[in-house]
């Protein structure tokens, strides 16, 4: 991992709320607390994994970060600069460098578009290339990301699955940019794809210095992928540290739960799983003192009231429970 | 002990405007009582299509070309559909992936849990109420008689299918057909139903076929494992043996493509190209395009189903291989 001192992405206390409007007059009666207080660091080069079950706000936090939602409140600041509070067009040429490869391509794919023209509108866009130094450009990014220059001049519904997120990886690397947020970007392959599309990820993150942000909901693809893993719970995080500190040590009791109900490939494996009650809380209905509490096998009276702080207990290594 | 269900050389077609599609190729396997048997495999391998053949429910343009499908005995294939629809949701239930899509949403989780009872079982409604309570507290659902006057959109995800296998269990059936049933869980929620199923199989004494493509899920609840790939049963053995002595080189591939939480050193093996279209003729083994062991004869003509122990069975010719070396070496 490379740790220069000014990280390439900070947030600080990042807010993202969508109000829920009632009553005659539409007013706001209440939030749901999407994303709340989130603090973090990607440094250059690192995958950073972000986890948690379906409601935590991990999705919302990436797209807060690309500025597909504006934020509520916090700062977000990218090599340094401030970025949050930009307009759309300063925040273009931010943009050429952070990316998002999202869950499914197929949908943000033109159905009657032909895959070279849609990857070539990156560059219309984006640079002042002419016309035959886009398609240049598009063939050179087809093979880069293991597709074949036939593929130019074929539409979204003629490729499979896998293939499709190689075209969603082939748009978000156009421009080069040195941070790409994956959200749940191999979530819905079979798994001998899926581990085609991992061995992309990382050969072009070599390649070109690539810095991730790994949204996913699949432990043990994050376990692969990623230097550093963010346990989200909702919209709050609840735990930080390196891939290692969180896999062999996991301090948080949502976080061993979300560990212990991986299911293994290995039968007859004795089970020891850190009960966890009901389903998590809406988050509109958010629960006062630790978020986790009413679900929490080791809940204590003051984890009712009082906020668990953010403390690091050893290097590197965050939490935020009373009972650690 | 006596198969509860015996499938044999079944053979599932698709008509397209173009040409017939051949989904299932013929395909032989057998279920006991109280047993779990998962089928995994990749999208397109047939697996759900197999399911869907067995509870009789194959969308219209898909046809059984072949074979025979047998459940204590009784030939199911060949019967009308008045008679299917007796058995579906008495003797064999079955449960899907999606449980928005399989409750009806105009209607309370009460009205759609009593509908099987009072039909198939003939209970008035004020004993399939106290039956559905009944139901609703074994799969752990809180406060069930309030949450019979829910409607599906009021539940979440995890308690949806836990309706629904409610509803499929109502009737106590001797089958049950489950086809991803916790894929699109949440991995704490998936930890739980798992354990739920396999409890309730243990009290009923049903057999289970649990089709998912997570080879987790399969160590976790399988008792045997049938590998399909590209239409066809490449392996089939106990779960010990598919995951500790696997034979076929597909299994092989997708055990490795699995990445592990448990093991430092792990590499995720990749098994190279993708899988076949249906209408894609290969000729030989349908695997050897994909194959790191492919020999001559894999490209020649379709491996035959080798024994490797009693019950493990791989469609390879390196089984074949190694026969004969077994017999250089003994000899």
């Amino acid at each position: 991992m490379l740790t220069d001192s000014t990280p390439l992405l900070e947030t600080n206390k990042l807010k993202k709320y969508y109000p829920i409007k009632g009553g005659l007059f539409k007013k706001t009666i209440g939030n749901v607390k999407a994303v709340q207080n989130v603090s973090f660091q990607i440094y250059e080069g690192e995958t950073l994994g972000v986890v948690g079950e379906s409601g935590c706000g991990k999705s919302t936090l990436g797209r807060t970060i690309l500025g597909l939602e504006k934020s509520t409140g916090g700062s977000i600041s990218f090599r340094g600069k401030t970025i949050h509070h930009l307009s759309e067009s300063k925040l273009k040429k931010f943009k050429k460098d952070m990316q998002m490869v999202f869950q499914d391509p197929f949908a943000s794919l033109n159905p009657r578009q032909r895959i070279g023209d849609a990857l070539e509108e990156v560059f219309v866009i984006h640079t002042n290339l002419n016309k035959s130094e886009r398609k240049k450009r598009v063939l050179l990014l087809l093979k880069e990301v293991g597709l074949k220059e036939e593929h130019y001049r074929r539409y979204p519904h003629e490729f499979s699955g896998g293939q499709r997120q190689r075209i969603g990886i082939a748009r978000a690397i156009a421009l080069n940019p040195s941070l790409i947020v994956c959200d749940e970007a191999v979530s819905a392959l079979d798994v001998s794809v899926q581990a085609q599309v991992i061995k992309l990820l990382k050969d072009l993150q070599e390649k070109y210095k690539l810095t991730y942000m790994f949204i996913s909901h699949d432990l043990g693809v994050v376990k692969h992928m990623c230097d550093r893993v963010l346990v989200m719970y909702l919209g709050t995080m609840v735990e930080l540290g390196s891939s290692e500190q969180i896999y062999r040590n996991p301090l948080h009791p949502y976080t061993k739960a979300l560990l212990s109900a991986i299911p293994r490939p290995v039968p007859g494996r004795k089970k020891n799983r850190v009960k966890m009650q009901g389903d998590i809380p809406s988050a509109s209905n958010y629960p006062n003192g630790c978020p986790f509490h009413t679900r929490c096998p080791l809940a204590q009276d003051r984890c009712r009231t009082i906020v668990p702080e953010w403390r690091e207990v050893e290097e590197g290594h965050f939490v935020a429970c009373h009972e650690v | 002990m006596k198969n509860l269900l015996e499938v044999e050389n079944l053979k599932v077609n698709f008509r397209t405007k173009k040409e017939r599609l051949r989904a299932v190729r013929g395909i032989s396997f057998s279920l006991k009582k109280g047993e779990t048997l998962c089928i995994v495999g990749e999208s397109g391998c047939g697996k759900s299509i197999t399911s869907l053949s067995i509870i009789g429910l194959l969308p219209s343009n898909g046809e059984i070309a072949e074979g025979s499908i047998k459940l204590d005995g009784n030939e199911l294939l060949g019967k009308t559909e008045n008679e299917l629809e007796i058995m579906r949701g008495n003797e064999i239930s079955m449960i899907f992936q999606e449980p928005m899509t399989a409750l009806n949403p105009t209607f309370t989780i009460g009205f759609q849990l009593r509908e099987p009872l009072m039909i198939h079982k003939k209970m008035s409604k004020k004993e399939a109420t106290k039956k559905s309570i009944e139901l609703l507290e074994k799969v752990g659902i809180p406060n069930p008689v309030e949450k019979l006057r829910q409607f599906p959109h009021e539940l979440s995800g995890g308690m949806r299918q836990r309706v629904m296998i409610a509803m499929a269990l109502a009737c106590e059936p001797s089958l049950l057909l489950a086809d991803e049933p916790t894929t699109a869980l949440d991995v704490t929620i998936q930890a739980q139903i798992l354990e739920l199923m396999d409890e309730l199989k243990r009290q009923m004494g049903m057999g289970v076929v649990f089709v998912t493509h997570d080879m987790g899920v399969v160590a976790e609840i399988a008792d045997r494992v049938m590998v399909m790939y590209a239409g066809e049963v490449v392996e089939i053995g106990d779960v010990d043996r598919i995951f500790n002595h696997p034979q076929h080189p597909y299994t092989k591939g997708l055990l490795g493509a699995v990445p592990n939480v448990d093991d430092e050193e792990h590499h995720l093996n990749i098994i190279p190209g993708s899988m076949p279209n249906l209408d894609d003729e290969i000729s030989g083994c349908r695997f050897h395009p994909r194959c790191p062991y492919a020999m001559d004869i894999c490209r020649k003509k379709n491996p035959t189903t080798f024994q490797v122990t009693s019950s493990h069975q791989s469609k390879c010719w390196l089984q074949e291989v190694t026969d004969v070396d077994r017999l250089h070496t003994t000899s």
